[in-house]
């Protein structure tokens, strides 16, 4: 896993197929550490939650492509610099997925703003708060 | 006149709300270089809101006889509250006239509100 | 304890060689090469770092990832890099980091201009931020106590107040909320943080987010002048800074001095100054005329008190307390013994041992410092509660405890806030004292009547036995800490033989770090007696040309009218001195009552005839004298108001009009008098005293110290303590917040104290007595009412009322020393 340059989680195996949408599990896992964290050091408690703000925005269309950029500075500037690896075991994972796996949030923060500017358009049939549910396969990152 | 042209100074209130701007955060004395500018500031209360912000200048006064006119206190400001009006008939009879206070700052430039009375 | 040795380690700190102390923490270290390492939560004060902010991120060479300076001690050889781009980027990460949920409050904010978030954002950030969601929201600002405004958005969460709450004061309250980003500070169940040092927070926290009611939106910090004194409301005499704005004091912040605050100060200290201010301060100087106190002119005034006092040559008396410098202590003594030849004047409320045996418990190799406490084997708090009594003591004990391993005991009558940190505890009967060091001696020369004298005493022979065996076991450096009331009253001849006598057994003037520290009764009250305010002690401890009477002795005098006029320097007799019954007798037979003070409190707005404005602590100029002999120096730090004069001028032109030589012009002129009157300060001067003062027991001039026998004595056995026949033993204790500067400052008058008589429970069930229920208390006639407090820790048989309690003191029924009194219901 190292060697691969990820770790999804504390080192255990999470088997993910391909019809999950990658947003969806860096959504999760960074959820799950920010909830996790204890607050007492800076980068893990601040940079847990701006990464879950930052998911969250792309999500429901309001990001752009740039963010990624973002996203990924910020793990970068969690890595090493935290007083226990909470920190690290969310920021690598969420960093290696933007690096793998880019094109697919391209897509979908693409996908997400067009639903959204429809939404907006012709409010109903799909309010935009449902976007952040999903959980079954998705057609366009699919 | 010159729209830059740097006279005396005047505060701003809120045009929707009526607070003032200012929030006696004392930057623009800080800023002064000639040391004109006094600021005593006090907490806001839901009973007396006079400005926006959690606090507000109790005390405002600037010292024209002393002021440069250099336009930092404009500068420092970070709410816009003072700006650098254009009234220049700043000439009086006693220095302690030309301290200017909260009140005449805030008031329309011209109508002076002197802090003796007529005719004292 | 053997004090750690300072050795010098060389590491390389950006390509540089330089030199430190071993083990002192890289941020510290770095400083000794001019390398400044930002930080938010490292505090040294606090104890242990905890390495939460990580803003102090270096790069060590060997170490593959950046580690924190504030928890990583220098070593020989380290390689440190500060300026590298990888420690670079890690600031200003965490500083991007900090400002996410960070609001832009710094206008309206009362830390702006001294506020580190800021500066080091300045500093070392990276100059903007990427955060563009929303940031957390909390209502605010909040009162987190009367004293301390809390705005949990502008929180980074470095747990200094946390830990302060919890390992510096031990009160236990603030405590850190939720988690993660979350996280606020807050007291467990929400209650208001009410503490005896909670002010300490405010200064300790680096945002704004705790602020001082009492200074929020007052100034900033280019509107202000910040000015170096000491504070003398009490007599941990803490070194203070005063801000200052248009000569107001604004707010009061510790100047660290490591021997002697710590750098922490009370809630007194920090929020009192607003008495200095106070409409009811009086600011000129007032005659009783016609029934009425009314101001006049200096000039009339000093008429009034000069011819009053000329009359009654041979006739004066004279109490000095509280904050009285050594200077006015000085021209005090000389206006009485050499101008009015009265050298009926104390400084003790209830009397102490004659001069001989004063003079030897305050000899130069019996002084324990306050440093001493922190590194002692153990140490021993004899009757006095330290949190009352002198607070910052009670914080340097507990430093001593938890950080360095001090063994601790306690004995004292009243439960003390210590018990707690103490491996052994005795309770006294009040009073118990002199008995329980008779016992103590006994158990320490091994005599074989232990139990017996334990047994009259009303102590528990075993754990006297076990405290014998603690303080000898600990180690050679052993301090006790004692108050004032274990050496006065009518029995203290006796009490002060006893206590020399085990600092005998014990050695304490041996050793450099053992000794004796007490808590005295007014905040100068080591320079009072040094500078000569006493019945039988000349300045310097030398022997007067006549005795005169002690204080209780000038009440009686006064009554009987051997003595026609009393001089009071800072003290209210009805409020400080036991027995008020007999100072009242005296003030009212009194013909002249020449005061000097702030405030008119009862005895004098009732009986004063010349009232003399006197100068608050931060007008003063002079010196004064720690209880470890150390010489602190006052400077005033604003203008007096008013036409208040100085009190050193005022009592130099009455010795003048009532005949003496023209005296000093100018206050230093004072200090070197009293420099030269008292052979051990010979030649101290002001500039050597300097912001941190210097102990006069470390100079050479100490030598100087008249010689005084200091023991082994043979010992009296202490009378037994009368039957209690169903009444309760009295015991009395001084609250820190029964003082007047208290009842003056706005800030501080919720914690105003009332007269509560503490009870235990299986006495207030025998008397039919609730809890909070209104109870008298009552003496051979006198009585007094309080409101009863049942606390289980009180001991069985024993009553406690609060000293000093405006219009309710204890003294109403302390007869001049504690007895037996009844309490009833009503
Ligand atoms: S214009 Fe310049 S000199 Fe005048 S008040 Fe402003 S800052 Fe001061
Ligand atoms: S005018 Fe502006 S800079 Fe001056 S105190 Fe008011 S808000 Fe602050
Ligand atoms: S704590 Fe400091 S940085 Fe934060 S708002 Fe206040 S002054 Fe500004
Ligand atoms: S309130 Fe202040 S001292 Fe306490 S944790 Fe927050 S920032 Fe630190
Ligand atoms: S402990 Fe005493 S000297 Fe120190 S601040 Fe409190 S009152 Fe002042
Ligand atoms: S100062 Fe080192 S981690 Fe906070």
């Amino acid at each position: 896993m190292a060697k691969a340059g990820s770790m999804l989680g504390s080192g255990s195996i999470i088997v993910v197929d391909e019809t999950v949408p990658v947003m969806d599990v860096a959504r999760k896992v960074a959820k799950f550490y920010a909830h996790e964290s204890c607050g007492k050091c800076t980068p893990c408690r601040e940079g847990t939650n701006w990464t879950v703000k930052m998911l969250d925005r792309m999500d429901s269309g309001e990001g752009t492509p740039m963010d990624l950029d973002i996203l990924a500075g910020v793990q970068e500037q969690i890595i090493g610099n935290c007083l226990c690896v909470l920190g690290d075991s969310m920021a690598m994972p969420i960093g290696s997925m933007v690096a793998k796996f880019r094109e697919e949030f391209e897509a979908h923060i693409e996908a997400a703003r067009e639903r959204q500017e429809a939404a907006v358009l012709h409010p109903e049939p799909e309010p935009a708060a449902m976007l952040s549910d999903t959980t079954g396969p998705y057609p366009e990152a699919a | 006149m010159y729209p830059r042209f740097r006279g005396r100074h005047r505060l701003h209130r809120f045009e929707d709300t009526g607070l003032e701007k200012c929030v006696g955060c004392s930057l623009c004395a800080a800023a002064c270089p000639a040391d004109c500018i006094r600021v005593v500031s006090a907490e806001n209360t839901p009973e007396n809101r006079i400005s926006a912000g959690e606090r507000y200048a109790a005390v405002y006064e600037i010292n024209m006889s002393r002021c440069i006119f250099c336009g930092y206190c404009e500068v420092a400001c970070p709410f816009d509250a003072i700006t650098m009006g254009h009234d220049y008939e700043l000439s009086d009879y006693r220095r302690g006239d030309l301290i200017f206070t909260k009140e005449m700052l805030l008031a329309e430039p011209l109508e002076r509100t002197p802090l003796r009375a007529e005719g004292e | 304890m053997p004090r750690p040795e300072l050795r010098t380690v060389r590491f390389t700190l950006d390509g540089r060689e330089v030199e430190a102390p071993e083990n002192v923490m890289l941020v510290d270290g770095a400083k000794y090469g001019d390398v400044e390492i930002p930080v938010f939560c490292y505090e040294p004060k606090l104890g242990q770092p905890v390495g939460a902010c990580r803003m102090c991120l270096v790069e060590i060479e060997g170490m593959p990832k950046l580690q924190t300076a504030c928890s990583t001690a220098v070593k020989d050889g380290m390689v440190v890099h500060t300026q590298t781009e990888r420690v670079r980027t890690a600031q200003q990460a965490v500083v991007e980091f900090l400002l996410v949920n960070h609001p832009l409050d710094c206008p309206v904010c009362d830390k702006g201009g001294e506020c580190p978030l800021q500066d080091i954002s300045y500093g070392w950030g990276p100059g903007t931020s990427r955060f563009i969601e929303p940031k957390r929201h909390f209502r605010k600002p909040l009162e987190l106590s009367p004293l301390v405004a809390i705005d949990r958005e502008r929180c980074i969460l470095c747990y200094r107040c946390v830990r302060f709450s919890q390992e510096v004061a031990e009160d236990y309250q603030l405590v850190l909320l939720d988690r993660g980003a979350q996280s606020f500070v807050a007291t467990f169940d929400g209650h208001p943080y009410v503490a005896p040092f909670s002010g300490n927070i405010v200064e300790l926290c680096p945002v704004g987010a705790l602020t001082s009611r009492a200074y929020r939106f007052r100034a900033r910090p280019w509107d202000v002048e910040d000015s170096g004194s000491i504070c003398t409301l009490c007599p941990a005499q803490c070194n203070v800074s005063f801000t200052v704005r248009d000569e107001r004091l604004m707010r009061v912040l510790a100047r660290q001095n490591d021997e002697v605050d710590d750098g922490w100060l009370c809630d007194k200290g920090r929020f009192a100054y607003q008495s200095a201010h106070a409409d009811e301060r009086i600011v000129e100087p007032m005659v009783r005329d016609g029934g009425e106190l009314r101001a006049v002119s200096w000039e009339r005034a000093l008429g009034a008190a000069a011819s009053a006092l000329g009359r009654a040559q041979g006739r004066v008396g004279a109490l000095a307390g509280d904050g009285t410098t050594n200077e006015e202590a000085f021209l005090l003594q000389r206006l009485l013994r050499e101008a009015l030849d009265s050298p009926h004047l104390d400084s003790r409320p209830a009397g102490g041992p004659p001069r001989e045996l004063a003079a030897a418990l305050g000899a130069p190799a019996l002084a324990a410092t306050m440093l001493d406490l922190e590194h002692a084997h153990a140490v021993l708090v004899l009757d006095c509660e330290p949190v009352d009594d002198m607070p910052i003591l009670d914080l340097r004990i507990r430093k001593g405890v938890r950080r360095r391993g001090v063994r601790l005991a306690v004995a004292t009558s009243r439960p003390s806030s210590l018990d707690e940190n103490a491996e052994l505890v005795v309770r006294l009967p009040p009073g118990g004292g002199e008995a329980l060091l008779a016992a103590l001696d006994a158990a320490l020369t091994s005599a074989s009547d232990v139990e017996e004298r334990s047994a009259a005493a009303g102590l528990d022979a075993p754990a006297l036995r076990q405290l014998a065996a603690l303080l000898t076991e600990a180690g050679e450096d052993v301090v006790v800490v004692h108050g004032e009331r274990l050496v006065s009253g009518p029995r203290a001849a006796h009490a002060a033989r006893a206590l020399l006598n085990v600092a005998e057994r014990l050695r304490l003037a041996e050793h450099e770090g053992a000794g004796l520290l007490e808590a005295p009764a007014h905040a100068n009250g080591r320079g009072l007696r040094e500078a000569g305010v006493l019945p039988e002690a000349a300045p310097g401890w030398t022997e007067p040309a006549a005795a005169g009477r002690s204080a209780a002795e000038i009440a009686a005098g006064l009554a009987d009218g051997d003595l026609t006029t009393l001089y009071l320097l800072h003290v209210d007799p009805l409020r400080t001195q036991p027995d008020r019954g007999a100072w009242e007798r005296a003030l009212a037979a009194a013909s002249t009552v020449i005061a000097h003070a702030s405030v008119l409190t009862e005895g004098i707005a009732e009986h004063a005839d010349v009232v003399f404005p006197a100068e608050s602590y931060a007008e003063k100029e002079g010196t004064v004298t720690h209880p470890d002999g150390r010489l602190q120096r006052l400077r005033p730090a604003i203008g007096r108001p008013g036409s208040v004069r100085a009190e050193w001028s005022v009592l130099a032109e009455l010795a003048e009009r009532v005949g003496l030589p023209a005296g000093p012009l100018t206050g230093p002129m004072v200090t070197a008098m009293l420099a030269e009157a008292v052979a051990f300060y010979a030649g101290i001067t002001l500039d050597e005293i300097g912001g941190k003062g210097v102990r006069w027991p470390k100079r050479e001039a100490a030598s100087a110290f008249p010689g005084v026998e200091a023991g082994p004595f043979e010992l009296e056995r202490p009378p037994a303590p009368p039957a209690a026949n169903g009444r309760l033993r009295l015991g009395t204790y001084r609250s820190l917040w029964a003082a007047p500067e208290v009842e003056a400052s706005p800030a501080l008058k919720f914690l105003a104290v009332r007269q509560r008589a503490e009870l235990a429970p299986a006495d207030a069930e025998r008397l039919g007595i609730a809890d909070g229920a209104a109870v008298s208390v009552a003496r051979n006639g006198a009585s007094l009412a309080a409101q009863a407090a049942i606390r289980s820790a009180i001991p069985a048989g024993t009553v406690f009322l609060a000293e000093g309690v405006e219009g309710a003191g204890a003294n109403a029924v302390t007869g001049g020393e504690p007895g037996l009194v009844e309490v009833r219901p009503g």
